[in-house]
């Protein structure tokens, strides 16, 4: 990484005015703003961090991450869901190297103190040779006080203060819902995941998977490719719209111009049973291709979970989990997953080697480097600033190709790392 | 009519990595056979129909991918990636249906993409290794082995990877 100056605080990181809204450079280079937002951003918000589906029994767990804290998310013989982090309470070294697996107790291979999956002490070897209660005191694995789930999507958060998950997703709630009715049961699981890794800051990737003007861009040669083979089932009409929300979340909807001809017979069986399960008017407005930002950093996309990893200021990670609906018949879901895993749509394949996405990533590449390389850049996201309408439901709407969602998440990032709340001093 | 040879095993692979090399891609689409997969599994086990790989191209996914880089222009591979594919332990297995063979060996890829930026574009001009081992499902078809199969478990396949619009 390049060495950059250090510029944590001033109001001007972020600027909105009537006609300009920017961010400055040092937002995606610096290592300081980093290492303040992985506390100021991620341990105020509510993060996901896993999917029930992958943790059914008692017992299971996989780690995860609530940005750079590792977590291990376990379900404890009782059934209830704990997020702990990963971290034992004596000297320090971490207690579960697996990724994912089924443990009653997590034992500390440094000294031997031992954890239940609920996070408790169970054993100290040597107990009489600490002070008297000074093991009772310490309790256990630290454990994110607040956790939540929401159509088996497990978010954790850090911070005793703040709004419950309800109040935090607002009015994005109802597009969650539909989102989810995509299955009848408004339930799935999530499969393996795809995984990527880019030279870039991890918020390019989050700007990128609401940016609905870049795609005939970065993504011309995917486009020409499907159209030169013929397997891109276009139709004309409504050109998608934006959304921004309180707290930071947006969504870019567009219309599935690009269902590959040999499934789509999955997808008009699929309309058909939600329309039976909801009726038209409703399966008129579930059955739209929406990509959703839960701020910070999880994305619903099309039948994929896409949740962005940051490490460094300049390296992240990509995760796409592909979904598999409850409720439909299993022809369905394969159609969806080809359109997921093999097809040359906007979703195709994974980032590191579909024709796709694949694109995007070089963009964050040269992104990053510009930005690091001209630190006095401000990165504009003006489009449609003049435009935005507030709707009644509480939140912001625009067209397809506007970066309100961007705004949102900018208004939101801003907040947390300066804003009211966070008057008394850094939360380092 | 002889099985397959190691040495036959060789020049097969040697040949396959010198079109690789040369980007030569149309030649090593007709390599395979039609109902050819070239596949890099994710994970290990894992169905390829049901479960996501790095890469699982069967011929027309095949087609696709070499038209989008050499004739539109895939940004993520300009420039494209220079290569060395490197071809180690080369075995053949017995198989049982006639007119089949199958070959195993190791693969060592030393991969860039050129561009001297003055250290200014980042990954520009950075080589990296790609390491795994292959199979290669054989088929005879008169007189010419094409690839049924062509599969590599790259030994990070389950890590976060950057960049692999190149041909593997």
């Amino acid at each position: 990484m390049l060495e950059t100056t250090h510029v944590v605080d001033s109001g001007g990181l972020v600027k909105e005015t009537a006609t300009e809204f920017s961010v400055d450079a040092h937002v995606y280079t610096d290592a300081a703003t980093f290492d303040v937002e992985m506390r100021r951003v991620f341990h105020h918000s509510w993060v996901y961090v896993a999917h029930e589906s992958e943790i059914p029994n008692p017992g299971d767990y996989r780690t995860s991450a609530v940005g750079r804290t590792p977590v291990i998310v376990t379900r404890a013989q009782d059934g209830d869901i704990h997020v702990l982090v990963n971290t034992c309470r004596h000297r320090g070294a971490m207690v579960c190297r697996e990724e994912r697996g089924n443990a009653q107790f997590f034992r500390c291979p440094y000294h031997g103190w031992t954890y239940r999956n609920d996070g408790r002490l169970a054993l100290v070897p040597d107990v009489a040779r600490y002070p008297a209660d000074w093991v009772e005191q310490i309790g256990g694995l630290i454990a994110a006080p607040r956790v939540s789930s929401l159509y088996g999507m497990i978010f954790a958060r850090f911070s005793d203060d703040g709004e419950d998950l309800e109040s935090y997703l607002g009015a994005m709630k109802q597009y969650v819902d539909l989102w989810f009715s995509h299955s009848p049961s408004r339930s799935l699981r999530v499969l393996p995941p795809y995984r990527a890794l880019y030279p870039g800051n991890w918020k390019l990737q989050v700007e990128n998977s609401t940016d609905g003007h870049h795609a005939r861009f970065v993504h011309e040669s995917a486009i020409r490719t499907m159209e030169h083979f013929g397997t891109r089932n276009r139709q004309a009409g409504w050109a998608g719209g934006t959304h921004g929300f309180d707290y930071g979340h947006g969504i870019l909807e567009r219309p599935r111009d690009d269902i590959p001809p040999e499934v789509q017979p999955q997808f008009d069986e699929l309309r058909a049973l939600l329309t039976e399960t909801y009726g038209q008017e409703e399966t008129d407005r579930i059955f739209v291709r929406r990509q959703i930002t839960l701020f910070p950093n999880f994305h619903l996309m099309e039948f994929k979970f896409r949740l962005v990893q940051p490490i460094t200021v300049d390296q992240s990670i990509i995760y796409e989990f592909p979904v598999q609906l409850d409720g439909v018949p299993d022809h369905v879901n394969e159609g969806a997953l080809r359109r997921v895993m093999k097809e040359i749509s906007i979703s195709s394949g994974s980032a590191v080697s579909g024709f796709v996405n694949a694109d995007d990533l070089e963009v964050f590449a040269r992104v990053q480097t510009g930005l690091t390389g001209w630190p006095d850049q401000r990165v504009q996201f003006a489009r449609g600033l003049e435009h935005e309408q507030e709707a009644p439901s509480g939140e912001w709407i625009g067209e397809g190709t506007d970066e309100l969602p961007q705004r949102s998440f900018y208004r939101e990032w801003r907040r947390l790392m300066y804003g009211q709340g966070h008057g008394q001093g850094p939360l380092l | 009519m002889a099985e397959l040879s190691v040495a036959d095993a060789e020049r097969f692979v040697y040949r396959e990595c010198r079109l690789l090399d040369e980007r030569r891609l149309d030649e090593w689409l007709a390599l395979f056979s039609e109902d050819g997969i070239y596949w890099l599994p994710a994970s290990d086990n894992a169905d390829p129909e049901r479960e996501p790989s790095l890469i699982y191209d069967d011929s027309l996914q095949r087609t696709k991918r070499v038209h989008q880089l050499l004739r539109e222009g895939h940004l993520a591979q300009m420039p494209p990636s220079r290569t060395v594919h490197l071809v180690s332990n080369v075995e053949v297995e017995e198989t049982e249906e006639p007119d089949t063979a199958l070959i195993r060996c190791t693969m060592l890829v030393t991969e860039l993409r050129p561009g001297d930026h003055m250290g200014t574009q980042y990954p520009l001009g950075s080589q990296r290794l790609l390491a795994g081992r292959c199979e290669y499902a054989l088929r005879r078809d008169a007189d010419e082995w094409l690839i049924a199969q062509k599969k590599v478990q790259l030994i990070d396949r389950d890590l976060p990877i950057y960049n692999l619009t190149f041909i593997v």
